[in-house]
């Protein structure tokens, strides 16, 4: 019969952690214990993170997490109160130049002047870094219908968003720290986005941290998921094998219990994330997908948004599934 | 050196209208002022030259959306972007101080004056050019300290006061040192000339070390 009390998702963030941690002798970001206060407000707390080179990773948390009080650390955009961060091996405060100038960074309210023209933005940013192509620069505004002479102002929210991604892709950038890039922008340029992304991680060898809420678009490019909770990291590990191990079962009928085997751990049993007749289990020994489940239970991989909700739900139920073995 | 002359350029665009504005008032006050043009007995040269200096600060440091943190994410480094911030408000100051020499020296002020009934013109015509000179040098002096108090309280940590009390008393010093000197330079006026310009050089190297370590907001 079933032992195992209710988990919350941190369970699943034990040994997924030490994974990242024991890639972070060839990451290429890095923070050990950092943490920032604004004033007596506490936004980030003994964060570790570890991005190895040429990985995707999504940096997820609800609002206020501090995710892009993260970012802003990383980019040595403000200084941290506890800890260490390094990028591209240098530290991040004070913040080297060399590490720097081969980043790109994209966070919400850092934007040109609005009289600005495209053209002179494609300027500025030639004047940046040698590494800057301009005619791909036109050619992905062009792909958008916009004209270098256009003015910033006379945007909209998405083609804002748009050229100043451009100019980071452009850039040939080693790190991309990205917060919300998909904000504003519509479906079609979001996958186009991540599709871009991806390309520049897999061709060149990139390393993207990307902070996002639509779980949705980033699912389909990120290799490793980070979450950040209560101002720490929760969870973080290689996406794929995540979902190798995480499962939602569900029962056909009202909620059966059953004993987990044995490498077996339920996660969550949450029933907004996994219903009133679900379980989010965590399978350390292959053992649901080579067992014969009950003709009652289904199982499938558990998705990003729900591995997400796993750690950021009350528990309303407890646990079931007594009456059934996995055998 | 390409990416000093893009970012000078960048933030002279954004001064464009401010200096225009200058520029206009610089090629219309010398024309009609009937008096001598010393800078120490031109009261409305000195204030104009005050609120031009601080109004550059503001546009170039300001906070979102127009602010420094689009640039630093673009990927320059601080070094590049605090003195391509300085260099172009000299240079703003520069031509500003430029038309005042252009206008004397080409005896527009003359040719104004003569025709307003002025009787010392054109007798007068260039003597006056230097004030040019003399208001670049107060351009100079004042924006180390504009700098400074800005990017000094703009931080977090809520020591603002203090660069409120260094702006405060650096801006009395020169003017005071100003008025002093208006008809001989006297040697507390000397002091006080020597410290301003101590002072502003200090600061202008203060606010590059500074500035390395500035956070930037959104």
């Amino acid at each position: 019969m079933i032992n195992t009390p209710v988990a919350d998702t941190s369970q699943i963030a034990g040994s997924s952690f030490e994974d990242g941690a024991m890639r972070s002798a060839e990451s290429t970001i890095k923070a050990n214990g950092l943490g920032r206060d604004f004033g007596k407000t506490r936004v980030l707390h003994d964060v570790n993170l570890s991005v190895a080179k040429g990985r995707v990773c999504a940096l997820l948390g609800p609002n206020g997490a501090g995710k892009t009080t993260l970012l802003k650390l990383l980019m040595g955009l403000i200084e941290p109160t506890r800890g260490s961060a390094r990028l591209l091996n240098h530290s991040c405060w004070p913040a080297v130049h060399a590490a720097v100038s081969r980043t790109g960074c994209l966070l919400d309210g850092f934007e040109p002047p609005p009289g600005t023209r495209l053209h002179n933005l494609l300027t500025l940013s030639d004047a940046a870094g040698p590494a800057f192509d301009q005619s791909r620069a036109v050619q992905l505004l062009e792909s958008h219908g916009l004209t270098t002479s256009r003015i910033w102002s006379s945007l909209s929210k998405g083609q804002k968003r748009w050229v100043l991604l451009v100019l980071l892709l452009s850039r040939g950038c080693e790190v991309l720290l990205l917060d919300e890039p998909a904000d504003g922008l519509d479906p079609q340029t979001r996958i186009e986005l991540y599709q871009v992304i991806r390309r520049e991680a897999n061709d060149r060898n990139i390393t993207v941290l990307v902070a996002t809420h639509v779980l949705s678009d980033i699912e389909r490019v990120a290799d490793d998921i980070s979450i950040l909770h209560r101002n720490a990291i929760l969870l973080q590990s290689d996406l794929e094998e995540l979902r190798e191990q995480v499962w939602i079962v569900e029962c056909e009928h009202a909620a059966p219990d059953a004993s987990l085997p044995s490498g077996v751990e339920l996660v969550t049993a949450k029933a907004a994330i996994v219903g009133e007749n679900g379980l989010m289990l965590r399978d350390h020994a292959s053992v649901l997908s080579s067992h014969q489940l009950p003709n009652e239970m289904r199982r499938r991989k558990a998705t990003l948004e729900e591995f997400f909700l796993a750690g950021h739900l009350p528990f309303r139920k407890s646990t079931q599934f007594q009456d059934y073995e996995i055998s | 050196m390409k990416p000093m002359i893009t970012l000078i350029r960048w933030h002279l665009r954004q001064l464009a209208v401010l200096n225009i504005a200058m520029m206009l008032a610089a090629i219309v006050y010398p024309m009609f002022t009937s008096d001598r043009l010393i800078l120490a007995r031109q009261g409305y040269m000195v204030v104009a030259g005050l609120i031009h200096s601080g109004l550059m600060v503001w546009i170039l440091g300001r906070s979102a959306p127009r602010g420094p943190g689009f640039l630093y994410s673009q990927g320059f480094s601080r070094d590049q972007l605090w003195w391509s911030t300085w260099l172009a408000t000299v240079i703003s100051g520069a031509m500003v101080s430029v038309v005042v020499f252009v206008v004397i020296i080409s005896g527009l002020r003359s040719w104004t004056q003569f025709h307003l009934g002025n009787p010392w013109f054109p007798l007068m015509g260039t003597v006056d050019a230097d004030v040019s000179f003399w208001l670049f040098a107060f351009y100079l002096l004042v924006l180390g300290p504009m700098h400074y108090f800005w990017v000094r309280c703009r931080q977090p940590f809520g020591d603002s006061g203090a660069g409120w009390l260094i702006l405060m008393g650096f801006v009395f010093m020169v003017v005071g040192a100003l008025d002093r000197s208006a008809y001989s330079i006297t040697p507390v006026a000397w002091f006080m000339h020597g410290a301003g310009v101590l002072m502003s050089s200090l600061s202008v190297l203060s606010c590059w070390q500074f500035h390395r370590r500035v956070e930037v907001q959104a």
